[in-house]
């Protein structure tokens, strides 16, 4: 581009609309629809997590309505077999189920991100042990692995989430362990050592920044995963407790009354919107923090 | 020189890199720096150049022989923290784009090195700053003049004297850049930008020895007699040792006060700068020389690399 093509830019600059001048201002994953959309419905999401329980037109544990009311007027998404109202209950639900999932993330990014650290750092017996024990982890089915622990400590959303726990740590160490072991080699952390820095001021402040961005990509596209998880234990049995409004066992006791299409479809419906909606905005935070890819 | 002892010196050299076969990287070198001066160290890629750098600052251990830092065997770097009495050894690295970390400001960085140079100050008892630093040098013999290249040619005209010495915007100027640069991060600035900058944090450690290993190699050819004079100028005035590692002796020439030349692992010649240029002994400098290219429209390819013989030949020493 030459000089004169830029500073013709520059004059438009000002006579562009303010929402043009956010689109622009976005990272370039966002920009694409599909992108935009997810980051809207994310947003939603994370607001009903926050206000949902007062936006219900009902208590989400009273029953007070008829049984098996169809969606429509009496309630907007029906009501269950104890005469709940569904939205109420799925509005307060995603409390439960989106705030133990990025709990959840953020606990396995925390495990995750130091044992790699400290393995990709140290390198010898440290990498040995720590990676081979990952190894381990990784070696048994997921869902199995998680069901057998959540089984062991008894059902609560509390264990559900420790049991998810032990299962989604070990991705966060292999990716931290693979990015400290390219980094390592670098100059600026060799200049570092060379100015006399210990091991510890090292990975604060040479390593771990330059991880951040790759790991959160990690947690965003994971969040859903981990909703699914979670879900999947309290559809189980094994999470949340009657009468906790969460959405994998509000499936759950759908399954028995299959007739009652409502029962099952709403919060599937909620799980589903949520799982892809953070999947697309990993997909475009990892376009955003890409360093190879240039903004246009 | 044997009169004064040296800052630094490497004792019969060997470094292996583990492989199939072990690479012999380094084949008994030694060799001793003094103060003030602007030493070259030139060889082909693959040579052992970058290695000699790396031991000298105790980044690769030596299979045998070891580094004297004044008087005192250089140890290895482990997981520790390295020896305070050893930070004295600073060096630029060969890569612009890896040498300052991306997510810092440049400022912050520079700081690494004053925050060093103080601490080494009160463990020393002495104060940090105090020397005549930017100044140019008292001896003008120690500096081999850029032919067209005024001395500050790369220093700042706005290089403010209001901040103090010792600030990462002071030392932005002495090399060229501005004070308010310190916030921006090193993806803001070129190559030969950075390389200044990463030039600037090491000496801003005061170190007394400065390694350069290839900094200028992936830079322009009008950007790089700048940021070598730049470096010797600097390190000089700090009263430090320079050691210039490239594989480009024209530029070389241009600051070095003496030449090592480096091939397959060993010094095969060594002696002042125009003893080497002017007169070269060893089959293997004369290849080095010979290799330079010359705008005069001839076109010529590069000699032929040296026989095998030439591994036979004694090492070349000038007299200084």
């Amino acid at each position: 581009m030459t000089r004169v093509e830029t500073q013709d830019r520059r004059q438009q600059a000002p006579r562009r609309s303010l929402t043009r001048r956010l689109w622009r201002a976005a990272p370039p994953g966002l920009r694409q629809p599909l992108g935009l959309v997810a980051a809207l419905v994310a947003a939603a999401w994370l607001v009903i997590c926050l206000i949902g329980p007062v936006i219900a037109p009902h208590d989400p544990l009273a029953q007070e309505l008829p049984r098996f009311t169809p969606p429509g007027e009496i309630a907007f998404l029906g009501t269950d077999e104890l005469g709940r109202d569904l939205l109420s209950r799925i509005l307060a639900g995603a409390r439960v189920t989106i705030g133990l999932s990025l709990l959840l993330v953020c606990l396995s990014m925390l495990i995750g991100s130091v044992l790699g650290l400290l393995a990709g750092f140290f390198g010898r017996w440290v990498d040995e042990t720590i990676m081979r024990f990952t190894d381990l982890v990784l070696a048994f089915p997921t869902v199995i692995l998680a069901m057998v622990t959540a089984a062991a400590l008894g059902a609560s959303l509390f264990n559900a989430v420790l049991a998810a726990l032990v299962v989604s740590w070990p991705p966060y160490a292999r990716v931290v362990r693979s990015i400290v072991l390219g980094l390592r080699g670098n100059d600026f952390v060799f200049s570092g050592r060379l100015l006399g820095f210990s091991a510890a001021r090292s990975i604060r402040v040479d390593i771990l920044p330059n991880t951040l961005g790759p790991t959160l990509v990690l947690a965003s596209l994971d969040i859903g995963t981990a909703a699914l998880l979670l879900s999947g234990l309290s559809f189980l049995g094994l999470g949340a407790k009657p009468p906790t409004p969460e959405w994998g066992s509000m499936v759950s006791a759908a399954v028995s009354h299959f007739d009652k299409w409502w029962l099952g479809v709403f919060p599937g419906l909620a799980i589903l919107t949520v799982v892809m909606s953070f999947n697309f905005i990993g997909d475009a935070l990892r376009d955003a923090l890409d360093p190879g890819v240039e903004r246009r | 020189m044997s009169g004064r002892a040296p800052v630094i010196a490497a004792r019969d050299l060997e470094v292996t890199y583990p492989g199939h076969p072990p690479v012999h990287a380094v084949r008994g070198v030694s060799f001793e720096l003094f103060r003030g001066e602007v030493v070259g160290l030139v060889g082909e890629s693959g040579c052992g150049k970058s290695t000699i750098a790396k031991v000298l600052t105790g980044l690769v251990r030596p299979a045998a022989g070891e580094v004297e830092y004044h008087g005192r065997p250089v140890r290895p770097l482990g997981v520790g923290r390295r020896p305070l009495a050893q930070t004295g050894i600073q060096m630029v690295f060969q890569d612009p784009g890896s040498s300052l970390n991306p997510r810092r400001p440049v400022g912050a960085q520079i700081q690494d090195g004053l925050d060093l140079a103080a601490k080494r100050a009160r463990r020393s008892g002495r104060r940090s700053g105090a020397g005549p630093v930017g100044e140019p040098p008292a001896d003008p013999a120690n500096v081999r003049r850029v032919i067209g290249q005024p001395a500050d040619a790369a220093v700042s005209p706005t290089a403010a004297r209001l901040l103090p010495a010792g600030s990462p915007g002071r030392w932005l100027e002495r090399v060229g850049l501005e004070a308010a640069d310190q916030s921006r991060y090193p993806r803001s600035f070129s190559g030969g930008q950075r390389q200044r900058i990463a030039t600037a944090r090491a000496l801003a450690a005061e170190p007394d020895v400065l390694i350069g290993d290839e900094p200028i190699s992936a830079l322009d050819a009008s950007t790089q007699a700048k940021v070598a004079y730049l470096m010797s100028r600097l390190a000089l005035s700090q009263g430090a040792v320079l050691l210039f590692i490239s594989h480009d002796l024209s530029v070389v020439r241009l600051i070095a006060d003496r030449l090592l030349v480096m091939w397959a692992g060993r010094i095969v010649e060594s002696g002042p700068t125009e003893a080497v240029w002017s007169n070269p002994g060893h089959p293997y400098t004369k290849v080095l020389l010979g290799a330079i290219p010359a705008p005069d429209g001839a076109g010529r390819l590069p000699l032929v690399p040296p026989s095998a013989a030439a591994f036979d030949a004694p090492p070349v020493i000038h007299a200084p």
